[in-house]
């Protein structure tokens, strides 16, 4: 007789097995990275009774998660990719909140501030025309640093995430890490797969993918996880930590760095993809531009209305001086540097000045100066003494004594100039609305020749406000101050005293027109007038763009990036959705599945029990028999 | 494909958020009235229409200004109407005073009368546009330009004219200096002048002339001399030797001369030596217009050679009162034209104000028949996701294991 009690219990004890499954399955359908299980059977060796080949029974040789490798990897990657685009569009709308907003944005206190300049040259006389001018001008000052404030604000804010998130991959890290160990030794224990761990370890890699884009490499039970061009976050069961690091390239923000145990390994060129990446996306591709065109915006703005209002006259009858203040250009010493010098820069020519930052090295004692968005040489003329300064795009560098071979210099040529924009002027009788001169014929003049108003060429020319003579000696000539004759020309240049006007008509012998300071004259709005001109001249690009278009330029990047950034997030989204379900497809648990194998396995548990109770049956037949 | 429960209520909640946002966002449009709020929404259209607004403002700031100038300019008009109202009054008052009944007595009544409207011509030329900016001093608006010195009265503004930019492209002068409206007014004729020699002993006299051939005119000082009481010779007196240049005989009273393409009339008998001058006309200005014409009625001692001097005087001054009204018209219709300038630039900014608000409300403004139509299809949408939510999610194989 076959052991039909050892089948009927080898059956209940795998169903047993396999309700277990089961009942962990449904138990774990909302963990998340949870593969389903399933219990393998198989019919146990058989015996030879009789000749024949008789069934043992069944052994639950051992329980499988339900997993793809491929679609796990798949998940990984697009989960890291939508991480990454996620927190570069979250940053990127929360920028364009602030600079696309098209009611109250820049463009609106630039529009204020010429709306102000405007009616300054239509009551250039009004002082409280002049205080609205000051105070629109203001206005335009605190929004600018209003923007540039939380600009860096945002800057620090990214620098405390990475902080926090360096700190979580280190933490994630260290899960791995001690996973590697625990799995190792319940293989060598059992021989069997341990799927719930190997479940919590797929699901911190896949954790540590959201944060950073990383590489894994299978090696034994261990799993090691690499960062950038292979530096080692976790090799089998040592995990290293990331830390943050002030940037030697610039003070005012970190980088990552790797603390392994055999030292620290700079990584800030390997951290890219997550939530890292994205957020170091963005401030390169977003924070760091946008500040710098807010500055080129404010210098442009400055030297336009600078260079104007100094060719005015104010109401006290002096030149007008400056109109605004502006930051110089920033430069930050490389930490590494080992030299002593001081590097000062100045601006030479505005409209060449770019947004970009600069790296200026010094190769035994040669400069080299380099763009640090795109990397490219810059040429240069100069050899960086004080008689002699670096000069290359628009700006002229000193560096001072004490530079050593391989020390570098960053230079930052918009950046800064919003924390020294302000206004030069708080006094609104001190706004140049007029012009500094004025001809005049005199009125004794017999001859029909009459004087322009007149321009200034050169509003530093020491005898500017000086009277000057134009007495004409004949009517084809005149002399300035008694000075040489010189031949006229009705509507030609006349140019003396760093100011120009031009005669025209026929003046005869005697006529004598007067250029003298304007003084006095508060209806005269020709400087106001040449200031709004300025503002809406071409200035920046080398004179091929407003501030006001240059303004409204950044708006539209900014919106355009943002626009693009949310557009590939939702793509992300539906390719990172599309992959979890058909990771889900094959790994994720379905409760009416569970359900039905619950019935199958109960009914089969329910048969075994038969089983037993048919063999005792039996047992108990014989029993009887042999008692009779 | 087999799908896991926690797909199941994945995707249905992913369906009902998704539903959501677009909901909310539609729900902002109308409620907000405008397409996008932030540029990222629509970055081109955003672009567009922050430079249209900037448009808009320069128009409404253009605007503004239109109505600063307008108001001056009126001003300026209404002083210019006044004065050429004074200056007609002068002109009559000079019209009476050549009446040769007038004893000097009346003739003194006439010129005080003058006096008065001299002041009160001064009065005008310092007016202020009511915002106590001076009309007539050019861009020192702020210092009175007109004064009464010991030698009539000069003026003490500038000579420069204020623009102001009434569209993006134009710029109109808000007001005339004074120089170019009371100043520098070219006497008599426009070309030249005429006198009467005081020595003269006849009692001929000449008028202001008219030149009738500008191509033969030369400006020079001449003389016409009576060598009898019939002949005579008009000699350049430039040189230190007087040259000839015309001459004629038969001379009768208002008897017409000309020479160089000028002519002047004589009337009353001229004796013989009696001189009379032409000369390039000289600038003057309208105060001393009329100082002089009070002068004249005042002076005058009624001797027939003072008769033909007065009379020759008050004849000029009526010519310079002319050339002062010819000026204070050419002025006013300048000025008119300023202030036609700007109604067009007005006309032309409403016009393009229409369209820009519709170039502005295609780009920004929702379509509310589309948004609420878009509203309601949404709203359906998020129901019959949540309900079919709801729906799927009760199915479950264990509600049958009893």
């Amino acid at each position: 007789m076959p052991d039909m009690l050892g089948t009927g219990l080898s059956s209940l004890r795998a169903l047993q097995r396999a309700l277990d499954t089961t009942a962990h399955n449904i138990a774990n359908v909302s963990t998340p990275g949870y593969s389903r299980q399933r219990v393998e059977f198989d019919t146990r060796k058989p015996s030879v009774l009789g000749g024949n080949w008789i069934g043992n029974g069944v052994d639950a040789s051992q329980v499988r998660r339900v997993y793809d490798q491929f679609l796990t990897a798949q998940t990984r990657t697009s989960g890291g990719n939508l991480a990454r685009l996620e927190a570069f569009a979250a940053q990127a709308e929360r920028l364009d909140n602030m600079l696309g907003d098209t009611t109250n944005g820049l463009s609106t206190s630039l529009q204020a501030y010429a709306d102000a300049l405007s009616e300054v040259s239509a009551t250039p006389g009004s002082i409280p025309a002049r205080q609205v001018l000051l105070s629109e001008g203001r206005a335009l000052v605190q929004r600018m640093q209003d923007y540039d404030n939380r600009l860096r604000a945002m800057s620090a804010d990214i620098d405390t995430r990475f902080a926090g998130e360096s700190r979580e991959v280190s933490l994630i890290a260290q899960g791995i890490a001690r996973l590697n160990g625990e799995i190792e030794i319940a293989i060598q224990n059992t021989g069997k797969m341990p799927n719930d761990l190997l479940d919590q370890r797929d699901r911190l890699i896949d954790e540590i993918s959201g944060k950073v884009s990383v590489t894994t490499v299978t090696e034994g039970n261990f799993t090691n996880v690499f960062i950038g061009n292979g530096q080692p976050v976790v090799l089998g069961t040592t995990a290293s930590e990331i830390t943050t690091v002030t940037d030697p390239l610039d003070p005012e923000r970190t980088q990552f760095a790797l603390n392994t145990p055999t030292g620290t390994i700079d990584i800030s060129r390997g951290v890219s993809g997550g939530t890292l990446g994205g957020l170091l996306d963005w401030r390169r591709e977003m924070l760091e531009p946008a500040r710098n065109e807010l500055g080129r915006i404010a210098l442009a703005i400055t030297t336009q209305v600078n260079a104007q209002h100094r060719e005015g006259m104010n109401l006290t009858g002096t030149l007008g001086g400056d109109f605004f203040t502006i930051g110089g250009i920033g430069i930050s010493d490389v930490v590494t540097n080992s030299g002593t010098a001081t590097v000062t820069a100045s601006r030479t020519n505005t409209g060449a000045v770019t947004a970009s930052d600069y790296v200026l090295s010094n190769n035994a004692g040669v400069f080299t100066l380099r763009r640090q968005d795109t990397g490219a040489a810059v040429t240069f003329t100069g050899t960086g003494t004080a008689i002699d300064p670096i000069l290359a795009d628009g700006m002229s560098i000193v560096v001072g004594a004490g530079s050593v071979t391989g020390d570098q210099y960053i230079i930052h040529p918009t950046r800064d100039a919003i924390r020294g924009f302000g206004m030069a002027i708080t006094d609104p009788s001190r706004v140049a609305a007029a012009a500094p001169i004025r001809g005049s014929a005199a009125t004794a003049n017999s001859g029909s020749g009459t004087v322009s108003a007149g321009e200034v060429l050169d509003s530093t020319h020491v005898n500017l406000l000086s009277t000057a003579n134009i007495v004409f000696t004949s009517p084809t000539q005149y002399s300035i101050n008694g000075g040489p004759a010189q031949a006229y020309t009705a509507g030609g240049n006349i140019d003396f005293n760093g100011w120009r006007v031009q005669v025209n008509g026929t003046p005869v012998t005697g006529d004598t027109f007067t250029v003298r300071s304007n003084a006095g004259a508060i209806g005269d709005n020709r400087n106001a007038l040449a200031l709004g001109d300025a503002m809406r001249a071409g200035v920046l690009e080398n004179g091929t763009t407003s501030v006001a278009s240059a303004v409204e330029r950044l708006t539209a990047d900014m919106g355009l990036q943002t626009r693009t950034a949310q557009v590939n997030r939702d793509a992300e989204a539906v390719v990172n959705a599309d992959n979890l379900a058909a990771r889900d497809a094959v790994s994720g648990v379905n409760l009416d599945e569970e359900a039905a194998n619950m019935l199958r396995y109960q009914q089969a548990y329910q048969a075994a029990a038969q089983i037993i109770s048919i063999a005792n049956d039996l047992f108990n037949s014989l029993i009887s028999a042999v008692r009779r | 494909m087999r799908l896991s429960t926690a797909a199941i209520h994945r995707t249905s909640i992913d369906a009902i958020l998704d539903q959501q946002t677009r909901l909310a966002r539609t729900q902002q449009q109308v409620t907000s009235g405008k397409r996008f709020q932030t540029s990222a929404e629509d970055p081109i259209a955003a672009t567009r229409a922050a430079m249209l607004d900037r448009t808009v403002a320069d128009n409404e700031q253009f605007d503004r200004n239109s109505n600063v100038i307008e108001s001056r300019l009126s001003y300026a008009e209404q002083s210019l109407a006044d004065v050429t109202h004074l200056l007609q009054s002068a002109r009559d008052l000079a019209l009476q005073g050549a009446n040769s009944t007038l004893g000097q007595g009346e003739r003194r009544m006439l010129a005080t009368e003058l006096r008065q409207r001299v002041g009160e011509l001064v009065d005008i030329a310092n007016r202020d546009d009511g915002n106590g900016e001076f009309l007539f001093a050019g861009t020192s608006t702020a210092t009175q330009p007109f004064a009464r010195g010991v030698a009539g009265v000069s003026y003490l503004g500038d000579q420069t004219t204020r623009f102001v930019r009434v569209s993006g492209s134009q710029a109109i002068a808000d007001g005339h200096p004074g120089t170019e409206v009371f100043m520098n007014i070219t006497q008599a004729n426009g070309t030249f002048r005429t006198a009467v020699n005081p020595a003269n002993l006849g009692s001929g006299t000449i008028d202001v002339g008219t030149l009738v051939d500008p191509t033969a005119w030369v400006a020079d000082n001449y003389t016409l001399r009576f060598t009898s009481p019939t002949d005579w010779v008009v000699e350049d007196d430039t040189l230190p030797t007087p040259v000839q240049i015309s001459s004629g005989t038969g001379f009768v009273a208002g008897q017409t001369i000309q020479f160089l393409g000028a002519r002047v009339t004589i009337t009353g008998t001229p004796a013989a030596n009696d001189r009379f001058s032409i000369q390039p006309a000289a600038d003057t200005d309208m105060f001393a217009v009329l100082d002089n014409l009070i002068a004249t009625l005042e002076g005058g001692s009624g001797l027939p050679s003072d008769r033909a001097v007065f009379q020759h005087q008050i004849g000029e001054s009526i010519a310079d009162i002319d050339q002062s009204l010819a000026r204070t018209l050419s002025v006013r219709a300048e000025v008119g034209s300023r202030l036609s300038a700007i109604d067009h630039a007005t006309n032309a900014r409403e016009v393009e104000a229409v369209d820009l608000q519709s170039l502005l409300s295609d780009l920004r403004d929702v379509d509310y028949a589309e948004a609420i139509s878009r509203l309601n299809q949404e709203y359906a949408g998020l129901q019959a996701a949540q309900a079919a939510y709801t729906k799927i999610s009760q199915l479950s194989l264990f509600d049958y294991l009893r």
